[in-house]
């Protein structure tokens, strides 16, 4: 693989992990995260494609691990669009469309297996309301995971399809030619300069006056935790994965006090604003966990769940509430656990695990780019909203036009920088991996932790070590 | 031990031979300033030195590069540096050695490397920081550490000061005089200033595809490059005389269209006692100023000094968090940023940021769009940008395949579309050549008959000097000044501010 290929899979990780962020932005109801994947797919092949989806699952995998589980189906997206791509499949709209719903009605045949064996079918997220509603019906676990994913994957895939060629559209010449399947998007006579204006009523419709630098400090990036407190995390970690199991009330109570000091500690400067945000975020959280566990509860009888090599049972509501939140803090903190652990250090342990280099480089560089994308995008907007570009409002297809004329010259924007990108990261001897070194750790510095943190630490570890040993 | 390029042509994907039939050699300790007319293949050159072509930057490549030290001699570095850092990194440390542990070394090796080479480019005092966080010119110096530390002999570096401020460029210059002197590196540095080239000393002369050698003495602009204004500031350049500005006495040029009449008491946007604070930092307490019709006002002061905060205010892209903007019956800072496109319109400093469209007719008519204007007038109005910024050339293109002068051409022809009341510029000159400095100044006239108030930012006090009525000087949030050149440069403070390094201190 070439360096074009391997900063194209970067970027096409750095696309699928934006994505959800930014569709939520627009109010579209649709996921949109195989849209990086498609791309490098569309333009590489197959086998990048697929790498692409794997590595964007890794990334995922450290926010939510129940997204881990789902590589082969990133992976088959990735496979089926590549080849679809080959046979010429993106050069018109209705064309990506047949594509998109087919690869989406192959990735729900490959989903459902998944969803069933390891989660019994409750996989945490909305579309979990539809699997409660075709068992209720009588099908069993694997048929409505299937029909729930037939109801959702089709349109998503087509839809995500239809940007990307969209996007493909609006590349320049230069760019596509240095892509293996990119010649064939190269439009020699450019059709001639094409006029609509916009619907007047359109620019009057909403007057929000939400200032445009507001959204960019939405996303603040954690500050790395402290190395105390990460013992603390896996401990509570261990405890609520129930690997150390006691009461479940008194658990619930450690675990409290626990998610509390690390939210104190991870967030030094805590604001009224930030805890406003944070109550504001948990809310959705909290409602969406309580129709899930009720949802849960409704099922006749005991459901397991099967995953990491653990089981669980789950009889009723109480239990189903308990298992959620259990969960639901355990991704939490493990998440915070692996966002705040410095990045060439993670590296270095894949190099270790005989990790091939492609995949790490794409795993480390990833996470960035999607920094790197979201800063283009808002850069972008912030540009079209000065050129008079109102915000897209309204019907749903005034949304989506709205949605396309910011991404189409945002991946434009990425894309000039392409090959540039490739030749640098050539040049700087970073696509070849043979170290004999370990990382000095006098290096990976973790920060000195403030005062109030290091006596929560302490306080915590403590309380938390005498009620285990007293219960 | 030199580095050898045999080339006979070399052509992107189907188009014309960019370059043809040369042969380049450069020694260890040889210093060549790389030099042509924006679009002449300089880069292009580079990347065929570098070893980046055919892959993986794709292009026809017919001829040989040869090296007996292996491609791993050869250090790139571009404009850039945010393509170059890992972006995962956490200490500049870390980045310097990065590519040091993936190359195989051992643990002592690297870390002696990386000591040595934050020595040598005197990084020590930003050795723990975040590259993340740093300013750009300060970004560029660790991407010369990072490409430094793997021991090239030879660098070869594409327009690495294009985004510097002049300390930083300053700063950058004396560093890589100092490699290519006491550690015998090889060093080309494209530039389309003829004030870097003054310290190197080889040229290498990029016109009608190939390359003229000679020695940086022997260096005569050709009389057909007066188009490009050489010939003058070379002439200045080796008589070492200080720019024209620092001596004020002289008269104002002539051409500037004086002001008169009722409308200068009538100020088209008036700024009342903004503040602007941002975590923990106040930009601006209290600043106040008026705009006129017809005006043409310099907005100048050091890096950092607001402008540029000061310009996305106007526009209303932020909110001042007290006082407000106001031209007319239009409260600027609290009305939506999308329906005041009309009133002021602002060119960023990056200008590809504003391209939507797959051509560059495309492209203006699309301001139209926006605005909901009638095809005709979206039309004529098109065909006059594009006459006015020289494009008609290059109405088909794809707007990001233009080059960085031609982009900045477009992002002048779409605020000329969209015909705003007040416009600002946020350093227009910075990726203007010579011949776009000049289409710029020939569309001041038109601009300034319509009564457009023009806002330039920039650093270039020389022409600002023969083209703006009014000064605007800025240090730290405040206004320290205010008039025109005469008055405003004959303030000892000002001179102070704004004595940034001659080109050939």
């Amino acid at each position: 693989m070439g360096a074009q290929v391997w900063s194209l899979i970067s970027l096409g990780v750095g696309l699928n992990l934006l994505f959800g962020a930014i569709v939520a932005l627009f109010k579209i109801p649709l996921y949109l995260d195989s849209f990086g994947t498609v791309l490098v797919a569309s333009l590489a092949g197959p086998m990048a494609g697929a790498m692409t989806g794997v590595c964007g699952v890794a990334l995922l995998g450290v926010t939510s691990p129940t997204a881990l589980a789902f590589f082969p189906v990133a992976a088959a997206v990735g496979v089926l669009t590549g080849l679809w791509a080959r046979l010429g499949g993106f050069r018109g709209p209705f064309a990506s469309v047949c594509g998109g719903a087919m690869t989406g009605v192959m990735g729900a045949a490959l989903a459902a297996p998944i969803a069933t064996f390891f989660y019994g079918g409750v996989t945490g997220g909305g579309t979990d309301l539809l699997v409660a509603v075709f068992r209720s019906q009588g099908a069993s676990a694997l048929l409505s995971s299937f029909w729930q994913g037939l109801a959702v994957d089709p349109l998503d895939k087509a839809v995500t399809c239809l940007a990307v060629m969209t996007a493909l559209r609006g590349l320049p010449r230069r760019a596509l030619a240095c892509f293996p399947l990119g010649v064939q998007f190269v439009d020699e006579d450019r059709q001639s300069a094409t006029y609509r204006p916009i619907d007047p009523a359109r620019l009057t419709l909403e007057r929000s006056t939400r200032p445009s630098s507001d959204s960019a400090d939405t996303y603040q990036d954690l500050p790395p935790a402290e190395p105390m407190l990460k013992t603390l995390v896996v401990l509570s970690t261990l405890i609520m994965a129930g690997v150390l199991p006691r009461d479940r009330w008194q658990d619930a109570c450690l675990i409290l006090a626990g998610v509390v000091a690390t939210h104190l500690t991870v967030a030094p400067r805590v604001t009224t604003r930030l805890l406003a945000r944070l109550a504001l975020a948990l809310i959705p959280l909290g409602a969406s966990l309580l129709l899930i566990s009720g949802l849960l509860a409704s099922y006749p009888g005991e459901t397991r769940f099967h995953g990491f090599g653990l089981s669980w049972s789950v009889i009723g509501l109480g239990d189903a509430v308990f298992f959620l939140a259990r969960a639901g803090l355990i991704l939490w903190t493990l998440s915070i656990y692996f966002l705040t652990t410095p990045l060439p250090r993670v590296g270095e342990v894949l190099l270790r695990l005989k990790v091939p280099y492609p995949v790490v480089f794409v795993i480390l560089t990833g996470a960035d780019l999607a920094q790197q994308l979201r800063r283009r995008w808002l850069a972008v907007e912030e540009a079209q909203r000065a050129r008079g570009l109102a915000p897209a409002s309204g019907r749903l297809l005034t949304r989506w036009d709205g949605f396309l004329r910011v991404l189409v010259p945002t991946i434009g924007s990425v894309f000039t920088e392409l090959p540039i990108r490739a030749a640098s990261l050539q040049s700087r001897g970073l696509l070849s991996a043979r170290p004999r070194a370990r990382l000095p750790s006098s290096w990976l510095k973790e920060p000195e932790p403030t005062a109030l943190g290091r006596s929560f630490q302490i306080f915590l570890l403590l309380a938390t070590w005498s009620a285990y040993l007293w219960l | 031990m030199a580095l050898t390029l045999n080339l006979h042509s070399f052509s992107q994907q189907g188009e014309e031979p960019i370059l043809e039939s040369l042969k380049l050699s450069l020694k260890p300790g040889q210093s060549v300033a790389l030099v042509g007319g924006s679009g002449s293949g300089k880069s292009s050159l580079l990347h065929l030195l570098a070893g980046l072509h055919p892959q993986p930057l794709g292009g026809k490549f017919d001829g040989s590069l040869e090296t007996e030290s292996g491609l791993d001699s050869i250090g790139y570095l571009g404009a850039d540096p945010d393509l170059f850092l890992t972006g995962f990194c956490q200490t500049v440390r870390e980045e310097v050695g990065w590519s040091l542990f993936l190359d195989g070394r051992e643990l002592d090796e690297i870390l002696g490397r990386v000591e040595e080479t934050l020595e040598t480019l005197d990084l020590m005092a930003l050795a723990d920081f975040d590259p993340r966080e740093l300013s750009g010119g300060q970004r560029q110096l660790v991407a010369l550490a990072a490409v430094w530390a793997r021991q090239p002999r030879f660098l070869l570096l594409d327009e690495p000061a294009s985004r510097l401020d002049p300390l930083a460029r300053e700063r950058l210059r004396t560093l890589v005089c100092s490699l290519n002197r006491d550690e015998q590196v090889g060093v080309v540095w494209s530039t389309s200033e003829m004030g870097q080239v003054r310290w190197c000393d080889t040229i290498w002369y990029l016109e009608n595809r190939s390359v003229r050698v000679c020695p940086a003495e022997a260096f005569e602009p050709l009389s057909a490059d007066v188009v490009l204004g050489w010939p003058q500031e070379w002439a200045r350049i080796c008589r070492l005389e200080p720019p024209p500005w620092t001596s004020m006495a002289c008269p104002k040029d002539a051409r500037i269209p004086s002001l008169a009449g009722p409308e200068e008491s009538q100020p088209i946007l008036q700024v009342n006692e903004i503040w602007f604070e941002r975590a923990e930092h106040s930009f601006f307490q209290g600043l106040s100023c008026q705009l006129h019709r017809a005006e043409r006002i310099a907005l100048v002061g050091p890096n950092g000094a607001g402008k540029t905060t000061l310009a996305r205010l106007l526009r209303g892209l932020i909110r001042p968090s007290r006082g407000e903007i106001v031209s007319g019956q239009v409260c600027l800072s609290t009305e939506p940023v999308w329906s005041t496109a009309q009133i002021v319109s602002y060119t960023f400093q990056e200008p590809t940021r504003l391209f939507a469209r797959n051509r560059v007719d495309d492209e203006l008519l699309y301001c139209g769009e926006l605005l909901n204007w009638s095809q005709d007038k979206a039309g004529s109005r098109m065909e006059e940008a594009l006459s006015l910024f020289e494009l008609g050339q290059l109405r088909a293109y794809h707007p990001r395949e233009l080059s960085a002068a031609q982009g900045a051409l477009l992002a002048l022809a779409i605020s000329w579309m969209v015909d705003a009341a007040i416009q600002v510029f946020d350093e227009p000159l910075a990726r203007l050549d010579r011949q776009g400095r000049g289409i710029l100044q020939r569309a001041l006239e038109p601009w300034s008959r319509a009564g457009t108030t023009l806002l330039f930012i920039a650093h270039d006090l020389d022409w600002l000097s023969t083209v703006c009525h009014r000064f605007l000087v800025l240090d730290r949030g405040r206004l320290i000044a205010d008039g025109t050149a005469q008055v405003v440069f004959a303030e000892p403070t000002v001179r102070e501010i704004l004595s940034a390094p001659l080109p050939l201190s």
